[in-house]
């Protein structure tokens, strides 16, 4: 039957790679770390013994007690499937070591919207103006000023974003004091929607958002110059031009719209991969976002929490991919037909 | 070689790329001739070999630093060891990227689907965390295990890229040829893929050797850098923690992301160069 | 002797398109391609102009010169291209005595004469349409562009144009991948049309496509041209088509114009020996199948043309003169044209016909090494 329906079959082989993919990345992410040799509960009641300065009577039980707390009782295939089944039958995440016993979804949602903030506005700006420059870099090309936009983009593309928060942190945050470098909000404030607070957060988003935009504004330059530049050799354009039609025009009705599809497409997969994008810019800027915390979660061995993280990003990167991989043949009808013609 | 040549006559990107490169390489390899005389014969990484924050003398050209030790070593050895990571690591990546990439391109089917799902698996996990979670387990936290720590999760870039390009080099007119007038699997591969697929390695090399440095700079970064050795990253973690911001450090604040932001401008330059000369559309002035 | 050139006839009230030494050139690495290199050619009002010649000679080049869409690295190195459109509006009545020349009127003044004065159906009319707009608006977008009317009145004159094209109304709102490659071709031709420009220009439009279609869509373009009563200038290696669609013809090679004439004189008594070179490649299927012959020799490069004649090292004919002086395009004798076709419009750029060094017996000799050719 499947013989018949290419358009299935390909739809069916994008869910089947979709789970595959999830289940494969989650089973290696979740194996390695259990069979790193480390022990977060017992050294931590060690720790707590340090810090007493004495023997705490029921170590053992306790250390026994809190592992079936964490899930890491039993055996490595005990453990994982337990944890599957709470994750798929019970959506428990487990409770979180750092912030015992806080369910890590809970964390996660407390956490999540200001990753969402700062990542979503990061990309949403630099999104647009990747665009609008790419489209006339490539258009004018020959130009000076295209070639400067274009070597600069180059240049940067390929710094990571930390290395410029860092300066931005010294420049603006330090010598300059303009903006304040730590944190989401001044403590002052309460969270809610009132304007004192949105202003504090817009406040001290500038630094974080400008160093995520600066570096990613450059690759969407670049993707973008090149795509205008491989439409400008389509005849289509050139006919658009023998019709008399503004330069404008033509850039934004025959230019700019065929880069549309592979750009939102790439849009797609960038703000899947949103979620663990940017950790150590959330690190420096001490921004409470999911980075944050899961770097904090790293250092502490906070299985749950890891997981949890990493579970969320595979499964938001894979969804976008997965979303983009079912729409294009109804947006796009020559790549469907070439489905059903394969 | 000619594809070298061609690209070096063709592209400034490419000529600044390698030169700047060329030069940071030359010091790196010179650099024990200048921090021996000063720190004598011991680990540049060793602290407290001379008392902290002495200010710039003919002993110590730039003083020396909150672990006692000589702050134009710092610098030398820095260099060093980021190179040496970032190289080692970008070639352990490209050697495995390479050898997957090749035969999952070459020979597809079954294997190929096998490679090419595991290779898409691995770029579906988050690598910065597992990094640092590795960093900070493993028992000696040797330049070496940095950079083989680092090579694990960069080589599906260079996988992927290397079975695109093979895939299609497989369809073209010449190796249909050698197919048809009967040459066996490795005479193709030797005579006709490689020599073609060679400039997509050096990219790949190029790439994987940036993110390299970039992974070992954001682990060191965090203060997991290794630990026989002082590199550019563990230098600006060092800086914040002695609170440079506020005391002015600006040197060792600012040269060394200066000095990395130089490399990743430079193998950048090389990439472009190769790349452009590979597909002279990316360039400005099409045609020329 | 006879080696007056054409001379340089007043605008009459006949000629729509007057070129003269047109240099189209491209700049490359191993120096300037000369790919027009001195065309004169005039096109009168209502004619279907030919302009045939072998690939790489430039007919393209030159039509696309005309519409200014040389791309860089080329560019119009000099010559004139006169335009006197019907009218020419926006233009403050700049269209009359002294004629728009194309080559070099600015921007902004050429832009509006594009489509409504001169149309263009491009060589790639395959992927002349945008893959993600709907073929109305793709029509209506240069519709009003170009004139004032309500969005209801373009939508009627699209509609009007598709139908004389042969498609149906539903066409409008499809986009190009659902239609086939004749389809986009009419739409291309019906959009092309849309405002009855002055001069139309086809560039091979029907190349890629099949034997059937093509004919069927060289018939809707005569019919269109009666109907509107076009100037077309039709660029196409095809002799066939020429034969069928072509008032007038020019014959480029090496980007000159090596002969122009009625398309009858052309075919029955062509005078260059490129010409006739061309014009024997045809197949005969009233006559028993023979090996169809080509020109011998190969095609030169626009790097470097041959000095003197372009065609001297591919001619039977050729002398000392012929690699020494480039013949330039010039009238003829009505003694020089036999068997009747008048010399009346025809010009060519061949020593044969300008100087007295050929002796009958020269000529016959040369059709002599040249069947001496064949296998």
């Amino acid at each position: 039957m499947l013989k018949q329906h290419p358009l299935l079959r390909y739809y069916l082989g994008k869910i089947a790679a979709y789970m595959l993919t999830i289940w494969g990345a989650f089973t290696i992410t979740f194996f390695l770390f259990r069979l790193l040799p480390v022990n977060p509960i017992e050294s931590w009641v060690k720790a707590l013994e340090r810090q007493y300065a004495k023997t705490i009577a029921a170590g053992p039980e306790m250390v026994n007690f809190y592992k079936e707390q964490f899930g890491l009782n039993g055996t490595l295939l005990e453990q994982y499937v337990r944890y599957l089944y709470n994750v798929i039958i019970k959506q428990d995440l487990g409770p979180s070591f750092i912030n015992f016993p806080t369910p890590v979804q809970d964390l996660i949602m407390q956490r999540l919207g200001w990753t969402l903030l700062l990542m979503g506005t990061s990309i949403a700006i630099s999104w647009v103006l990747g665009l609008l420059l790419g489209l006339v870099a490539g258009w004018f090309r020959e130009k000076r000023w295209s070639g400067v936009l274009t070597n600069v983009s180059i240049a940067l593309s390929q710094i990571p974003a930390y290395l410029i928060a860092l300066f931005l942190v010294l420049f603006f945050g330090y010598q300059l004091a303009l903006f304040p470098t730590r944190g989401a909000y001044d403590a002052q404030f309460t969270v809610g929607l009132n304007l004192p607070f949105i202003m504090s957060m817009l406040w001290h988003s500038v630094l974080p958002i400008s160093a995520i935009v600066l570096v990613t504004l450059a690759a969407w330059i670049l993707s973008t110059r090149s795509l205008i530049i491989t439409l400008l050799g389509e005849d289509y354009l050139h006919y658009a031009e023998a019709k008399g039609l503004r330069t404008q025009n033509i850039m934004r009705r025959y230019g700019l719209r065929n880069a549309m599809l592979p750009q939102a497409t790439a849009l797609a997969l960038t703000l899947g991969a949103a979620l663990s994008g940017q950790l150590l810019v959330e690190v420096l800027f001490v921004y409470p976002g999911l980075g944050e915390l899961l770097s904090r979660a790293i250092q502490y061995f906070d299985f749950n929490a890891i997981m949890g993280i990493i579970l969320l990003s595979i499964f938001s990167v894979m969804t976008a991919s997965l979303i983009i991989d079912l729409l294009i043949p109804i947006i796009d009808p020559r790549i469907r037909t070439a489905i059903q013609s394969s | 070689m000619r594809f070298l040549t061609n690209t070096w006559k063709s592209s400034g990107k490419f000529r600044f790329g390698v030169i700047v490169l060329a030069i940071l390489i030359f010091i790196a390899f010179i650099a024990p001739l200048i921090y021996r005389p000063i720190i004598g014969d011991v680990s540049p990484a060793r602290p407290g070999v001379f008392p902290r924050w002495l200010p710039a003398s003919a002993k110590n050209p730039l003083g020396t630093d909150g672990h006692g030790r000589d702050i134009l070593t710092d610098f030398l050895a820095g260099l060093q060891t980021t190179l040496f990571i970032g190289f080692l690591a970008g070639f352990l990546a490209t050697s495995v990227g390479v050898i997957v990439g090749f035969i999952s391109g070459y020979k597809g089917g079954k294997l190929d689907t096998a490679l090419i799902t595991f290779t898409n698996i691995l770029l579906v996990i988050p690598a910065y965390p597992i990094l640092v979670g590795l960093t900070l387990v493993v028992p000696s936290k040797s330049m070496l295990t940095v950079a083989l720590i680092v090579a694990l999760f960069s080589w599906p870039f260079a996988a992927r890229t290397i079975r695109a390009q093979v895939m299609s080099m497989k369809e073209q007119p010449y190796v249909e040829l050698a197919k048809v007038t009967g040459q066996g699997d490795l005479k193709i591969i030797f005579t006709e893929i490689l020599p073609n697929l060679l400039p997509y390695v050096l990219i790949s090399f190029a790439f994987a050797t940036v993110g390299a440095m970039v992974a070992e700079v954001g682990i060191a970064l965090i203060g997991l850098g290794a630990s026989d050795a002082i590199s550019l990253g563990m230098m600006i973690n060092y800086a914040s923690g002695w609170g440079a911001f506020t005391r002015g450090l600006y040197l060792l604040l600012l040269l060394p992301p200066a000095i990395l932001v130089l490399i990743f401008l430079a193998l950048t330059m090389i990439n472009r160069g190769m790349e452009e000369y590979l597909n002279p559309r990316l360039q400005n002035v099409t045609g020329q | 002797m006879n080696d007056k050139t054409a001379p340089p006839a007043p605008a009459t009230h006949g000629d729509l398109l007057r070129v003269t030494d047109a240099r189209i050139w491209y700049k490359t690495i191993a120096g300037e391609a000369k790919v027009v290199d001195g065309v004169d050619v005039t096109i009168q009002r209502n004619e279907v102009f030919g302009l045939a010649g072998e690939s790489g000679c430039g007919k393209s080049t030159l039509v696309e010169g005309v519409l200014r869409l040389i791309k860089a690295p080329g560019y119009i190195r000099s010559g004139q291209a006169l335009f006197y459109p019907k009218d020419a509006p926006r233009m403050n009545g700049a269209g009359g005595e002294g004629g728009l020349d194309l080559f070099n009127i600015p921007f902004d003044k050429l832009r509006p004469l594009r489509w409504r004065n001169i149309a263009y159906i491009p060589q790639g009319a395959m992927n002349s349409l945008n893959p993600v707009m709907r073929i109305e608006d793709q029509i209506i977008d240069a519709i009003m562009e170009h004139m004032q009317m309500p969005k209801s009145a373009a939508q009627a004159k699209m509609q009007e144009r598709l139908a004389m094209v042969g498609l149906p109304p539903s066409v409008a709102r499809m986009y190009p991948h659902q239609l086939s490659g004749g389809m986009k071709q009419r739409v291309t031709i019906a959009a092309s049309v849309t405002l009855s420009p002055d001069l139309l220009v086809a560039d091979e439009p029907t190349t890629a496509l099949d034997v059937n279609v093509q004919r069927a869509i060289l018939q809707e373009l005569k019919d269109i041209r009666v109907k509107l009563g076009l100037t077309v200038v039709y660029v196409s290696h095809d002799m066939a088509v020429h034969a069928e669609l072509a008032d007038r013809m020019g014959i480029m090679y090496a980007g000159a114009m090596m002969e122009i004439g009625t398309t009858t004189q052309i075919f029955k008594n062509p005078l260059h020996p490129y010409t006739q070179g061309l014009i024997r490649t045809i197949p005969d299927i009233n006559k028993p199948r023979v090996r169809v012959e080509g020109i011998p020799g190969l095609a030169p490069s626009p790097l470097n043309w041959p000095v003197g004649c372009r065609f001297h090292p591919r001619c039977p004919f050729a002398k000392e003169i012929c690699k020494a002086v480039e013949p330039k395009l010039s009238t003829v004798r009505p003694d020089q044209v036999g068997n009747g076709q008048g010399a009346a419009g025809r010009l060519v750029a061949c020593h044969i016909y300008s100087t007295n060094e050929w002796s009958k017996e020269d000529l016959a000799k040369g059709e002599l090494q040249r069947s001496e050719l064949k296998p």
